[in-house]
């Protein structure tokens, strides 16, 4: 459903991805793992729009989306939870739920779509139901966890068929990040295919179906994450 | 249901809000009746301005021009169409207003921050130095030059029928004065439903973080330019309802002296709560009116206010008063969903 080729992408005046390549097929985990700088969060930038491409290609669901606005892309099925969880401080939890509710709405995928808005939002409790007690908190007084949960919540909210996750797991407890991990399974469960940046290698062959490692904007391996903890070059690089 | 607290708050506020409003024509002098107008139709352009300067977090210094577009297009069409109604006058001027807020907004939307605000001072002195040096009269002819030539760029309207009615001198302002409540209700309403509305989120979600905004898939510039818009239509409506009020339309309301003091009156009564412009805009006529009594010029008053806005309401009005415990506990019950 995803296939990225080729792509090099600069921050400024750096060089940051050396033609990168990567696919993620229907209702399947993707890890994308790397030590910090590696070039994971540039990656998923580039994916969701948010960075232009030098060269390469992007193709999402069969259609070259390459040169397409990032609000465009989230209209086409891509969601987002950023590194920061990118989570609005002054809007409550339901305000952030309701502008993507009512943009999933409002964005005809609706009929394309299996679920609305607000069915997509249901679905999201159901993986999190701790976010509904949670809705007239400002998005300042969330926890880092509860931050990451929202973050999720309202990336499902679009009716995505993608999800991008960057970091879902950082900084949470070990229980917690046992608890996301049955989150994460439960949403591919649900049909929704998930491309993740971590840069913990055994949390991302807990949950990969694939894995990527990637170095200094390089794609170094690629395959069965158990391949990748016996390999020793990828454990190298990821160790630094 | 609401508890009972909701509909004593409500009561408490809305009942001596009404009485007043109804009875303002007979309470106050024909003079003080006139100040109490401009205050709720400068209250309209400054919850107008709002929309794109609290709400969406773009400083606009050109928002005068759409206040004096709402008048000027209503005085041409009287003189030129020779139109005697007022209801045609008033939409005519809030649809040029609309029209060139969306044109110039097209364009200012492409830039931000301080880019943003220069480009909306541009075009507003741009679109006041077509009044100022009579381009705009040039293009209604010979008439036109001559009107211009005779009022240096300011323009006559007389008293419009309202409804069809034609009203006598004395009895014209009692009357216009429950229209521009009218159309004071009718603005607040719409822009507090536009406020909470999930558009109205979207366009905070912008102001807070251009980038998160797009990613969950916002078309931030479209949006930035509907609002820019809709701020065009209130300022225009406020701007239509000025010119009957004062029945002389001048270049002054173009100048961007005008579109700052919108501004200032808008950050005193607070950019951030949907009721801070209105406070602001009756603090500001307030403090105008106290002024030119004492005989101080509008300047210093003007600096005053700035270093007041500053130093001790850094919140804005609205945003101060809401740390009184008794004010902020009534907010917040009249704030509770209606119905
Ligand atoms: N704004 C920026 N300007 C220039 N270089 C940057 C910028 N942000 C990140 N980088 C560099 O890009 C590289 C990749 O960063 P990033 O994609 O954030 O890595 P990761 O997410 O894997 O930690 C790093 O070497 C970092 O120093
Ligand atoms: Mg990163």
């Amino acid at each position: 459903m995803l296939e990225v080729t080729q792509i090099n992408t600069f921050r400024g005046p750096a060089h940051i991805l050396h033609g990168l390549t990567l696919s993620v097929n229907e209702q399947e985990v993707v890890c994308l793992v790397g030590r910090n700088g590696a070039g994971k969060t540039t990656t998923i930038d580039s994916i969701m729009g948010l960075l232009p491409l030098r060269s390469g290609q992007i193709v999402f669901h069969g259609e070259n989306i390459t040169g397409l606005a990032a609000h465009m892309r989230a209209r086409r099925g891509m969601g987002y939870a950023p590194e920061d969880c990118g989570i609005f401080p002054e809007l409550t939890v339901e305000e952030n739920l309701m502008i993507s509710r009512w943009l999933a709405n409002a964005s005809g995928r609706v009929k394309e779509a299996a679920f609305t808005g607000s069915d997509a939002q249901e679905r999201a409790f159901s993986v999190f139901p701790e976010v509904r007690t949670l809705t007239h908190r400002e998005g300042l007084h969330l926890s880092g966890g509860q931050k990451k949960m929202v973050a999720i919540a309202r990336a499902m909210t679009l009716s995505p068929s993608l999800l991008l996750l960057d970091e879902a797991f950082e900084g949470l407890a070990p229980a917690v990040v046992t608890r996301f991990i049955d989150a994460v399974i439960k949403i591919k469960e649900m049909g929704i295919s998930i491309l993740m940046a971590e840069s913990n290698l055994a949390n991302a062959s807990r949950i990969a179906d694939r894995l990527y490692a990637i170095d200094r904007g390089e794609i170094i391996f690629h395959g069965d994450p158990k391949e990748a903890l016996k390999n020793e070059e990828v454990m190298k690089a990821l160790r630094g | 249901m609401h508890d009972a607290r909701v509909v004593a708050a409500r009561i408490l506020v809305l009942v001596p809000a009404g009485a007043w409003v109804l009875l303002a024509p007979a309470a106050l002098s024909p003079y003080l009746l006139i100040i109490w107008c401009y205050a709720l139709i400068f209250s309209i352009a400054c919850l107008g301005l709002n929309l794109v300067f609290g709400t969406t977090g773009l400083l606009s210094l050109g928002h005068a021009a759409y206040f004096g577009a709402g008048a000027y297009a209503g005085a041409f069409l009287y003189r030129f169409a020779d139109i005697h109604s007022f209801e045609v006058y008033f939409l005519v001027g809030i649809l040029t207003s609309t029209l060139l807020a969306a044109g110039i907004g097209f364009l200012c939307v492409r830039a931000t921050k301080i880019h943003f605000a220069i480009l909306t001072l541009a075009f507003g002195q741009i679109f006041h130095s077509l009044f100022i040096d009579g381009a705009i009269f040039r293009l209604f002819g010979p008439l036109g030059w001559a009107l211009y030539l005779v009022g240096e760029g300011s323009m006559y309207i007389p008293r419009l029928t309202i409804l069809g009615i034609e009203f006598e001198p004395e009895e014209f302002i009692p009357a216009f004065y429950y229209v521009i409540v009218f159309a004071f209700c009718a603005s607040v309403f719409l822009l507090w439903r536009i406020n909470h509305s999930p558009f109205g989120k979207a366009l905070r979600a912008i102001r807070d973080n251009q980038t998160r905004a797009v990613y969950i898939g916002i078309p931030v510039r479209q949006y930035r330019w509907y609002a820019f818009t809709i701020s065009g239509v209130f300022l225009g409506l406020a701007g239509a309802l000025y010119g009957q009020l004062d029945r002389q339309i001048t270049p002054e309301q173009l100048d961007w002296l005008f579109s700052a003091e919108l501004v200032l009156a808008t950050v005193l009564g607070g950019t951030r709560d949907f009721i801070g412009p209105v406070l602001g805009a009756f603090v500001f006529i307030g403090l105008d009116e106290i002024a030119g009594r004492w005989a101080i010029g509008h300047n210093i008053m003007m600096g005053l206010l700035l270093m007041l806005v500053v130093f001790v309401f850094p919140r804005g009005l609205a945003g101060t008063l809401d740390l009184v415990p008794g004010i902020r506990k009534v907010g917040l019950l009249m704030k509770r969903k209606w119905l």
